[in-house]
């Protein structure tokens, strides 16, 4: 007999992720903490032992370098998923409840059995970072024996609400009844006024329109409609299927966002690379978030596109890079935004694509742990890249003071994310570099530079008046005056971010809080 | 302000400021090419528009008259449907013959504006839609033999959730 008693069971594994805080070998704040029970809710406050997100808020859409303006506004998640996180669970149930902090009803009866769960996380709404401790998922297991599983298959699954959809087969189109006597006015319309608004309509009802009659599919392949694709928001179901639909219509293509796609179907890669090189030679843009698929191979393809101004390969280890030429990228000469977050690039490839782009303005290297020394990349920008605007290197494995002071030749600089940077090494004067060379920096991320005191510092607030966003996290080295200085001084400041800055007091944080209600002030710590 | 008269295909004539009858840019290129004398009341035929409609252009043109120009570049288009203002939309709040006219109007007048939000209306009523439902609601015919349907129709599953 089939029991209907309910299961709860935490996660087993984390199996896909698109954003951390913390680098891939390190445990504290890392995706892995969501595993297994929760060990510090119901506390409040910042734990390494939780899943930490890097991002929140609408600070971080300021820096190009890190976030990708939408390619296809038709397509934009209407919910505003900016990221996820996709975690297993030891046995496949009905899903009744899921718990992530607090509890979180499913509105939608789940009519399948269900042992992985992603969650998509929108975090621009929230004011701090968001720290996820343990999932939850309750709900009642499959059953043991493929006996009762067929009569599920045969009867339906118990007591949960089918969506029927009911079709009234006598309402079909007639030329002879009255109804249809009204006129179809799309009839009356030129071929290109119905482009203009099937231009204004998602892939999904592009798709639906295909399958209205012979001139809308005709219409609904105009590759007009094809420039600018993005498919992230369909990830759940993009497979080889979508990329044979999409290759006969994609002759314009220009953008092409294939990130969080494909990475369950075993022929995707073969597809993707055909579909591809059929279709690249006019793109501009390519963003491809999580594509684990990734190999030398399309790497290779990418350097077709002659016109590629912005390539975004965000949490992707590409298979065989070590037996990619070092050239591999080097026809790319009009780059304007590279972005590597969580990939294995090397130093050996970067450099020379770094050294042929004299345009390029956004640059992230977040979390790319192949890279050994940051400092050979910033000489390499320092001279080649002037044009320099966002700079992104979180977690950089080794980041010198001589390094951070090249930044200061990047007089262009406006955005520069170097937090948890600089290890070993005394900043020196590496600060006051920067702030003599970089006058237009509008955000600045030192997290975690621990060695920093006030003297290293001031040169900043005396000379980089236009900062908007000051991230000083964890540096336990300054005063509540140099605070003050930088609150007063600064007139364009907008957010600094003092949480774990030890050596200023809760009651200091709350009084400026009063006086500059212009400045998100952010502080949080264990202890609170 | 100076004013030029507009004449419907049925032959109703509408005194119009110049400055407003401009937003299109079919008419002012008109205006430009003539070298038009401000003194002359001269009129303006325009065959393919009926007074019905061009009443309703004119009560558009009229509103949006201190709108900024559209911007030229195609290619960053806004192409969200969810912008339509509230005058805009009541303004729209017509049966699916006047709107479709209202599209070939600003189609043919060249105005921008109108025919980007008349557009933006239709791709709304598709937007959401199964097949039929479509076919439905601009009451068009299904000419697809049984098993070309089938085919359009797998061709195109792929966006569907399993």
């Amino acid at each position: 007999m089939y029991k209907c008693s309910e299961l709860e069971q935490f996660a087993d594994r984390v199996l896909e992720f698109t954003t951390r805080y913390n680098s891939r070998n390190q445990l504290s704040y890392g995706p892995g903490n969501l595993r297994g029970k929760y060990t510090k809710y119901p506390s409040y406050g910042d734990f390494p032992e939780t899943y930490t997100l890097r991002c929140y808020g609408e600070w971080w859409k300021f820096s190009e370098a890190t976030y990708q303006k939408p390619y296809m506004t038709n397509d934009v998640d209407p919910l505003g998923t900016e990221d996820f996180v996709t975690v297993h669970f030891n046995q496949a149930v009905l899903p009744t409840k899921i718990y992530i902090y607090e509890t979180y009803t499913l509105e939608q009866s789940v009519s399948c059995f269900v042992d992985t769960i992603r969650l998509e996380l929108n975090c621009s709404k929230l004011d701090h970072h968001s720290c996820f401790d343990a999932v939850l998922l309750s709900g009642r297991p499959a059953p043991e024996s493929t006996f009762q599983l067929k009569c599920f298959e045969a009867f339906g699954l118990p007591q949960i609400a089918t969506v029927t959809t009911i079709c009234d087969s006598n309402d079909t189109y007639d030329s002879s009844s009255k109804r249809s006597r009204k006129k179809n006015y799309f009839k009356k319309l030129p071929y290109e006024v119905i482009v203009q608004i099937f231009y204004f309509l998602d892939l999904k009802s592009l798709c639906r329109c295909a399958c209205v009659s012979k001139q809308w599919n005709e219409i609904a392949r105009d590759s007009l409609l094809y420039q600018n694709i993005s498919l992230k928001k369909y990830w759940y179901t993009v497979d080889t299927r979508a990329l044979d639909f999409l290759q006969n219509r994609c002759k314009n293509l220009k953008k092409l966002d294939l990130s969080w796609c494909g990475n369950d179907d075993r022929n995707f890669p073969r597809k993707f690379y055909e579909f591809f090189t059929s279709t690249c030679q006019n793109l501009t843009h390519i963003s491809l978030g999580n594509a684990t698929y990734l190999n030398g191979s399309h790497l290779a393809a990418f350097s077709r596109c002659p016109d590629l101004v912005e390539l975004r390969l965000r949490n992707v280890t590409i298979s065989d890079l070590e037996f990619c030429h070092a050239d591999t990228l080097t026809k790319l000469t009009k780059l304007v935004t590279l972005d590597f977050y969580s990939t294995n690039i090397t130093t050996n490839m970067l450099l020379p694509l770094l050294k042929v782009n004299p345009n390029l303005k956004y640059l992230n290297l977040d979390f790319c742990d192949e890279i050994e020394n940051m400092d050979d990349v910033i000489e390499v920008v320092a001279e080649y890249n002037k044009q320099i605007v966002g700079w992104s290197s979180w977690k950089a494995k080794r980041l010198s003071s001589r390094g951070v002071g090249l930044l200061g030749h990047c007089h262009c600089l406006e955005d520069l994310d170097l937090g948890w940077g600089l290890h070993v090494l005394p900043p020196e004067n590496a600060i006051e570099k920067i702030a003599l060379g970089c006058k237009r920096l509008k955000r600045l991320i030192l997290s975690g530079w621990r060695p920093l005191v006030d003297a290293m510092l001031l040169p900043l607030i005396e000379n980089c008046k236009q900062l908007e966003q000051l991230d000083l996290l964890s540096i336990k080295g300054i005063s509540k005056e140099f605070v003050e200085k930088t609150l007063n001084e600064l007139p364009n400041l907008r957010l600094l971010e003092l949480s774990f800055c030890d050596s200023i007091p809760v009651e200091k944080i709350e009084q400026w809080r009063i006086s500059f209600p212009h400045i998100k002030i952010q502080r949080c710590s264990e202890t609170e | 302000m100076p004013q030029i008269k507009l004449q419907s295909s049925d032959g109703e004539t509408f005194a119009v400021d110049v400055e407003i009858a401009k937003c299109s840019v079919t008419i002012k290129t008109m205006l430009e090419d003539l070298g038009m004398d401000e003194e002359e009341e001269e009129v303006v035929p325009l065959p393919n528009v009926n007074s019905a409609i061009l009443k309703k252009v004119i009560q558009w043109a009229t509103y949006h008259k201190d709108d900024p120009p559209p911007p030229e570049d195609d290619e960053n288009k806004e192409k969200r449907t969810d912008d339509i203002s509230s005058w805009d939309a009541d303004f729209l709040k017509v049966d699916q013959g006047t709107l479709f006219e209202l599209i070939l109007a600003a189609n043919y007048l060249d105005i921008k504006g109108l025919l980007d939000v008349t557009c933006k209306t239709v791709a709304n009523m598709i937007k959401g839609k199964a097949p039929e439902e479509i076919r439905k609601t601009f009451n068009i015919k299904n000419d697809f033999t049984a098993s070309e349907e089938e085919q359009v129709r797998k061709e195109n599953e792929w966006c569907e959730e399993k």
